[in-house]
């Protein structure tokens, strides 16, 4: 059975919940509000120190797989949850809790960046990005969906690395010249060799294996010099997942992201030549240094047409994204008017002016 | 000022003493009908038709309309004049329909001998034919075509009134075929930007917003040079031949008498 933290507040104890809006724990039962700080001081199983180290060694496979089981400190239920989650609720008191084995010792977060997008922010954003979008479907995204929504902390890797790099091109120069015949043009064929440098810093890739990775690619950029110390206290109030997919495995992603900017890099950096076709690379990361980290993303999912569609929230910068449904008579009806429209328009144009 | 107009009247008589002999067959005089009706195409009872709804829609439109056919133009002129058919159905409406007044108003002229027509359009006409001069004459030229003279007569007579009612001929196929497409082309654009705007997420493939500012460093850059090939095309010359070929179409020129006309022809 697993060890639950659950955070209590030091005057009540009722559980606390942190507010992203002002960045400090809540009693919703008493009122009261405190800083990390204090919370901290009152609760001993607060952690006390950043630890930086080298996650992998000691990561016990057994725990990425299967279930595991806590029982609530409030109202004392047996709660079965998937071996990943880190954060959640006690479906009977509501009391939040935290699962100590997924955020603790060697698979601990190295960092995280607490939300600072409160739910009532949330809802503005989720509005604006629906006006405008005239094929959404009614209500689709409607108020009571929104409040359901839940804030949760993904694991993410981020890397570090020094690029070198090798790159040869297939390049030509032209000339041009005329006399009182003829007009030439003479094409010079070269081979360019270029070798040259990189770093990169704090490459996002998502550890989670259900998340769609094109979704967390795109809720970037996370401003990471907002990255705070790990601490469980940030996690109250919110759902949280461990990563159950490495950083070994999560790699090569971010080795085809670096790649691929190195090598623009290197064709953006040669000049003087009038066509450049890239024919050879050889790009190798090095001194490749990772930490786990947590960041906040709100996921949103609403059925339509029988399909489930997930959209991402940054929960930090409250960038969104989505592939959202269309709604099919929205869009013939569009499709039509526009169509009919424009086709009167040109007619009336074509026989009164033409 | 009253010097002034006497030299413009002076100025047109003798235009006119100068133009009419060209009309040797015509009466050179201003008609005072509607209709001549030379070459003998529109039966007793179409005359009538025409005549009546020629003069009806001068009255009501102010808009003077004649028709003339002929049996072959060139016999119609004086010996070495005949300029073409629109030369000749421009000074014809202007000396001999106006009696050298211009006017508002447009005239069809049909040569049997060449089986081609002229409608000429004058004053206000010009500007209100203008973008459609082609619907009216399509469908004259199809009747003529079909030796429907009295139907064809009527046809002009029908659409004249059509467009001083309406202000406009319903469109063609063509044009309504044109639209469509348009439309539809447009609306798929529309549509996919309304389409796009649903879909945001986008594998990443780049990592450029990570790269460390300035780390980047271009240690050695070597060119290799392999080869080089040398094309070469010959310059366009000046042609030995001044001017194109010789144009098609319809007549020689506008008329003499210096009035503004529009208007098309066709073959039948």
């Amino acid at each position: 059975m697993s060890e639950l933290v659950s955070f209590k507040c030091p005057r009540c104890g009722s559980p606390l919940l942190y507010s992203a809006e002002k960045g400090r724990f809540i009693c919703e039962y008493c009122g009261s509000d405190f800083s990390f700080e204090e919370v901290k001081n009152a609760d001993v199983n607060a952690d006390t120190e950043f630890d930086w180290g080298d996650y992998k060694e000691n990561v016990s496979q057994e725990t990425l797989e299967g279930t595991v089981s806590y029982v609530c400190k409030s109202c004392g239920a047996e709660v079965v949850a998937d071996a990943v989650t880190a954060a959640s609720f006690c479906p009977y008191c509501g009391n939040v809790i935290v699962m100590e084995q997924n955020v603790s010792g060697l698979i601990k977060p190295n960092g995280i960046i607490p939300f600072r997008i409160d739910k009532k922010k949330l809802q503005e954003i989720v509005a604006n990005y629906c006006k405008g979008k005239k094929l959404l479907p009614k209500h689709f995204l409607d108020q009571q969906k929104i409040e359901k929504i839940q804030g949760l902390y993904l694991p993410f890797w981020l890397y570090d690395c020094h690029t070198d790099g090798a790159m040869g091109f297939d390049a030509t120069r032209t000339r041009v010249w005329s006399d009182a015949k003829f007009n030439y043009t003479e094409t010079s064929h070269y081979y360019v060799t270029c070798e040259g440098d990189m770093d990169f810093a704090k490459v996002p890739v998502d550890g989670s294996h259900r998340m769609d990775d094109a979704l967390m690619d795109s809720v970037e950029p996370y401003d990471f010099s907002d990255i705070q110390p790990f601490a469980k206290g940030y996690l109250s109030g919110f759902v949280a997942e461990r990563f159950d997919e490495d950083a070994d495995s999560c790699l090569g992603r971010a080795s085809a992201r670096i790649k691929s900017s190195v090598a623009s890099t290197f064709y953006s950096a040669i000049n003087g030549y009038t066509t450049l076709t890239s024919s050879r690379s050889r790009i190798a990361l090095q001194d490749t240094n990772v930490n786990y980290v947590l960041l906040p993303v709100y996921l949103i999912t609403s059925q339509y047409g029988g399909e489930t569609y997930t959209y991402a929230v940054n929960g930090q910068t409250g960038k969104i994204v989505g592939d959202l449904p269309a709604d099919k008579s929205k869009a013939t009806k569009t499709f039509l008017g526009t169509a009919l429209g424009v086709a009167a328009a040109v007619l009336a144009l074509l026989t009164f002016v033409f | 000022m009253m010097k002034k107009r006497c030299r413009q009247l002076i100025l047109l008589l003798v235009l006119a003493l100068l133009v009419l002999p060209l009309f040797s067959g015509a009466k050179a005089q201003a008609a005072t009908g509607h209709l001549e009706d030379r070459a003998n195409l529109f039966s007793f009872e179409g005359k009538l038709a025409l005549e009546s709804k020629m003069a009806e829609l001068e009255s009501t439109y102010g808009t003077k309309v004649f028709i003339l056919t002929v049996y072959k133009l060139e016999d119609e002129a004086l010996p070495n004049s005949y300029t073409g058919i629109r030369a000749f159905t421009e000074d014809y409406y202007d000396y001999v329909v106006c009696g050298g007044v211009e006017t508002t108003g447009l005239i069809l002229c049909v040569d049997m001998g060449g089986r081609e027509m002229w409608v000429s359009t004058t004053g206000e006409e010009v500007a209100r034919f203008q973008s459609d001069i082609d619907y009216l004459l399509d469908r004259v030229a199809a009747r003529l075509s079909d030796g429907e003279y009295d139907s064809a007569g009527s046809q002009f007579l029908k659409l004249i009134e059509q467009k001083h009612k309406l202000g406009f001929y319903p469109p063609t196929f063509g044009k309504i075929l044109i639209s469509l497409l348009i439309g539809l082309f447009v609306g798929l654009i529309v549509l996919a930007s309304l389409r796009s705007q649903l879909k945001t997420v986008h594998q990443a493939t780049s990592a450029r917003n990570y790269a460390v500012p300035g780390s980047f460093h271009l240690r050695r850059v070597d060119e290799l040079y392999l080869y080089s090939s040398v094309t070469q095309t010959a310059k366009p010359q000046p042609s030995d031949r001044i001017g194109g070929g010789s144009g098609g179409g319809f007549g020689g020129g506008g008329g003499m008498s210096g009035f503004s006309h529009g208007g098309g022809g066709r073959t039948f």
